[in-house]
């Protein structure tokens, strides 16, 4: 199987668990991201593709060969860390042939080689500026170019933009995103910002727990959460506990029923989870109930200009909607209001 | 430009087995080039050791405790005491002198100023002690600086003794282990943040009461490492001795070279350097046990 | 009190984390204290007087003469010259502040970056030197060379001088390694140099300034170093310190003195020096 196949893969250290029962296969040319809160793991599982890290158990195969216990300098895998590691001891071009002189490259071949990649990231001018002269997202760019330089069969990102500031890291976030493409090089990056990773990755891979809780395109991933650590994870949710009663229908904590989408796995009478994303909650001057029309009470309006989150208390549970301002309705705290939550818009999670 | 290129691969690495190198194996072939030049000082340790419970003129073969029973005559149990006191009451000297000068260093901006204390607190640490006894010599001197002072001011008729007894022996290890004092003092006070100092005086406490109540106690553990330092290094004092006690002040360290020198006595030596590393050993886990614990404390609230 | 006055003492009320004023001056005055047998010494040098008076009745070179002639053209009761201790102590200074910078950067190395079973009694027999008495260690490695099959001269020396540094040099390797931080040494291993390679490539150009640190102290140390080597010296091999001491057990000769405020100026140089790479974070104690 061509790609990067991983089968089983298991780290602890001592009796802790960093991660267990990782099996993945990452297609090539494909920008792959494991996305997870702090502490999920999926840096140390990172590090162990890189060869940083060993193995506690499982194997890792690249093309059909394991490569699991190739150490890392053998791999040749390119890698940009968080702190990106730039050798401050060494001009822009000497980060970037360093590779290519371990490689017993000659120096003509080297610079022409440089001078290639400086071109690809736009740096042309500054091939002997020493690195701590460079700006943030220069910096960045000299990274990435030094980790492609010797022509990797893989390329790993370790949360490579958390040091810069909002905006640069979302064109940065683009400009990656573009280079992979046109490198067509398969590529890892790892994060916890799931906006990087929506707009990123062609595969999400959703770590918590110390395993993996789901594979898929970023759009399946917030559509179709698989459980109710991804929903949460995922986007911000109205998660919460429900009965399911049959045909199709879910009782509230405060008695309310709600019309979803038929599970048929789920029996009546168990507890379950739902989830409805705030976008797709629809707010009204107070009406009769009907259908999925529900009463209930404004508790907090939050006014951020763009967008305006209202908190709800309805039937026992607290739901926000989201909307834009020319949706408004000129709710304040306090008000009583009819929340519309549309079937299909409900997502049931076994709990 | 025909950037697809960029992808191929050239110039692997050729793959070879990995070997296989415990970490724990990795670590001590590091370890040891260094370890070879600490093997020399345990192996002479455990020399000193051996040649303690020889007998003089069989120091290798002979086993006997005489040495050692030597030791708890008067004369070498005043010697004994005689050490213990006065390194323990240097110490206390020396941190006391110590706490203000430390806590000024981690609290100077200036760049100039703090390279100006470091080095007034490292020339006595790293200056030859010989040539500081040299400038005792001159401040203590029957016509030095301090007698000349106080018949200035009319307090003495003719000069004290201060050279040769257990004052100016004193003041010589007070000053010349001060810095031993102010070096953990001042690095465990740069690790009390301001903050805390700040969030004292905001609660109403004077600058007295945050250094006393907040400072101080925070860097106790830099504290106790600089007293036991001191108390450590002054034990075994010699040169301080030989050149400010003039052999007056029958100090253990003079004794252990006074056995050789002109005595020609081994094991007697021996035994007394022995009990001098126990001394310092002994010192050393108390205070290893003492500030360990009290930094898990610290350690455990922040 | 006119308010002016007032609000000039309330600006010069030090914040709370500022050193006041008292503090400082308390502090300045027993720095002061702690370098006074070095400044008396310096005074001292100059003397005119050919007693211990303080403050000497007058002044003059006469002592920094005497002492220039003894270096030229040595006294035949001299046992050994100035010239000949000095070359000593230089040649022993250097090599101990090599092999201590040697092999201090390897075990930092270990130190710093491996887990491995014993780290803590490797920790704790790298201090060990700090505190061992160095009385017991003069008197035991005696024992040792005396009882060699072969002899060693100025290389026991150099031995003594290298256990004694290597708290020093190992403490400043360990800091500066521990700044670095492992990213930089991976990322190098990522780009293929063996661990070995990145070691020598990455790890070591940046620790310069602390290596730098650790081997200037080590100079000082073995350059000043007096009570191990009054155990170990014979009449070949004698250090600058030893050469004064035998020169003044008798009488107090003030021409030392101009020799002594020489040493104390190499030191100064050697250790502002070192401060400047106190500023760089290169150094620690």
């Amino acid at each position: 199987m061509s790609g990067l196949v991983l089968e089983n893969v298991e780290k602890h250290y001592g009796s802790a668990c960093a991660v267990t029962d990782v099996n993945l296969h990452l297609p090539e040319g494909k920008l792959v991201c494991f996305l997870g809160p702090s502490g999920c793991g999926k840096t140390t599982l990172l590090r162990m593709i890189a060869g940083l890290e060993t193995l506690s158990a499982g194997e890792i195969r690249l093309d059909g060969q394991d490569i699991g216990h190739t150490p890392a300098h053998q791999r040749n895998f390119g890698m940009v860390f968080q702190s990106l590691a730039l050798f401050p001891h060494m001009t822009v071009g000497e980060n970037i042939a360093y590779p290519l002189k371990l490689r017993g490259v000659n120096k003509a071949d080297q610079q022409a080689r440089v001078s290639e990649l400086l071109q690809l990231i736009q740096l042309q001018e500054m091939l002997d500026r020493p690195v701590a002269k460079l700006s943030g997202g220069q910096r960045q760019r000299v990274a990435i170019a030094r980790a492609i330089a010797a022509r990797p069969k893989l390329l790993l990102l370790d949360e490579p933009l958390s040091a810069l500031d909002a905006k640069l890291r979302e064109s940065m976030q683009v400009e990656i995103r573009q280079l992979q493409q046109r490198l067509n090089i398969t590529t890892i990056l790892v994060t916890h910002d799931q906006r990087e990773a929506m707009t990123m990755a062609d595969i999400v891979v959703v770590l918590g727990e110390h395993r993996v809780q789901q594979v898929g395109t970023p759009i399946e991933i917030y559509r179709n959460p698989a459980n109710a650590f991804v929903a949460d994870f995922i986007g911000s949710g109205n998660i919460f506990p429900a009965i399911a009663l049959g045909h199709g229908r879910v009782g509230l904590p405060g008695g309310a029923a709600l019309q979803v989408p038929i599970c048929e796995s789920i029996h009546a009478g168990t507890s379950i989870k739902m989830l409805v994303r705030p976008e797709d909650l629809q707010l009204s001057l107070p009406q009769a109930t009907a259908g999925n029309r529900l009463q209930g009470t404004v508790t907090f309006v939050r006014d951020s200009g763009a967008t305006i989150e209202t908190t709800i208390a309805c039937s026992g549970v607290s739901l926000t909607a989201l909307s834009t301002p020319c949706q408004g309705i000129g709710l304040g705290i306090g008000s009583p209001v009819s929340v519309t939550i549309p079937a299909e818009a409900c997502r049931v999670l076994t709990a | 430009m025909a950037l697809s290129t960029l992808t191929r691969q050239v110039g692997v690495a050729p793959l070879r087995p990995a070997k296989t190198f415990s970490p724990t194996a990795r670590a001590w072939l590091f370890l040891s080039p260094a370890m070879l030049f600490l093997g020399v000082l345990i192996a002479a340790s455990l020399l000193v050791l051996r040649m303690s419970v020889g007998t003089k003129g069989a120091e290798w073969s002979g086993f006997s405790l005489a040495s050692y029973a030597q030791l708890l005559e008067p004369y070498y149990l005043k010697s004994l005491l005689l050490t213990l006191r006065l390194a323990l009451v240097s110490a206390l000297i020396a941190v006391l002198l110590a706490i203000p000068v430390g806590y000024c260093m981690s609290r100077l901006q200036s760049p100039l100023l703090r390279r100006v204390f470091l080095a007034a607190v490292l020339l006595p640490l790293l200056v030859n002690l010989l040539l500081q006894s040299y400038g005792w010599l001159v401040i203590l001197g029957p016509g030095g600086m301090v007698n000349q002072a106080l018949m200035g001011l009319g307090l003495i008729d003719r000069p004290v003794m201060l050279l040769y007894n257990q004052t100016g022996v004193l003041m010589g290890l007070v000053q010349t282990a001060f810095p031993l004092a102010v070096l953990p003092i001042a690095s465990a006070m740069r690790g009390v943040s301001r903050s805390y100092e700040e969030a004292a005086a905001t609660l109403g406490a004077s600058r007295a009461q945050v250094f006393r109540q907040v400072v101080l106690p925070m860097s106790l553990p830099g504290i106790i490492t600089g007293a036991t330092l001191v108390f450590a290094y002054n034990a075994s004092s010699f040169v301080v001795l030989l050149l400010l006690g003039g052999r007056r002040v029958p100090m253990l360290a003079v004794m252990v070279h006074d056995q050789i020198a002109p005595l020609m006595n081994w094991p007697a030596a021996s035994a007394a350097g022995v009990v001098l590393i126990v001394t310092t050993l002994a010192i050393m886990t108390f205070s290893e046990f003492v500030t360990g614990r009290r930094r898990r404390i610290l350690e455990a609230s922040q | 009190m006119s308010s002016p006055l007032k609000s000039l003492l309330r600006a010069a009320a030090p914040l709370p984390g500022e050193t006041g004023r008292f503090a400082m001056g308390l502090s300045g005055f027993i720095l002061l204290l702690a370098v006074l047998p070095i400044l008396s010494m310096i005074v001292m040098s100059f003397s005119g007087a050919s007693n211990l008076d303080f403050p000497p009745a007058s002044y003059s070179l006469q002592w920094y003469k005497a002492a220039w002639n003894t270096f030229v053209s040595p006294d035949a009761s001299d046992v050994l010259s100035l010239g000949q201790a000095l070359t000593t102590s230089l040649l022993v200074a250097t090599l101990s502040m090599l092999f201590a910078t040697l092999v201090a950067v390897p075990a930092a190395y270990a130190l710093v970056r491996c887990e491995f079973r014993g780290k803590a009694v490797a920790l704790q027999l790298m201090s060990l030197p700090l505190v061992f008495p160095m009385v017991v260690l003069g008197l035991a490695l005696l024992l040792i060379f005396d009882n060699l099959p072969f002899q060693l001269s100025t290389s026991r020396l150099v031995i003594a001088h290298v256990i004694l540094a290597l708290p020093f040099v190992v403490k400043n390797c360990t800091a500066a390694m521990l700044s670095i931080g492992n990213e930089v040494e991976e990322a190098a291993q990522m780009l293929g140099a063996s661990p070995l390679r990145a070691i020598v490539d990455v790890v070591v150009p940046l620790m310069r300034s602390g290596i730098l640190a650790g081997m200037l102290l080590a100079f000082i140390i073995s350059f000043n170093e007096f009570t191990v080597t009054y155990f170990l010296y014979n009449i070949d091999v004698m250090t600058v310190p030893i050469w004064m001491y035998s020169r003044t057990v008798s009488s107090l000769d003030p021409t030392v003195f101009s020799f002594a405020v020489l040493i104390v100026l190499i030191d100064f140089a050697l250790i502002w020096a070192l401060e400047k790479l106190v500023g760089d974070g290169g150094v620690s104690f």
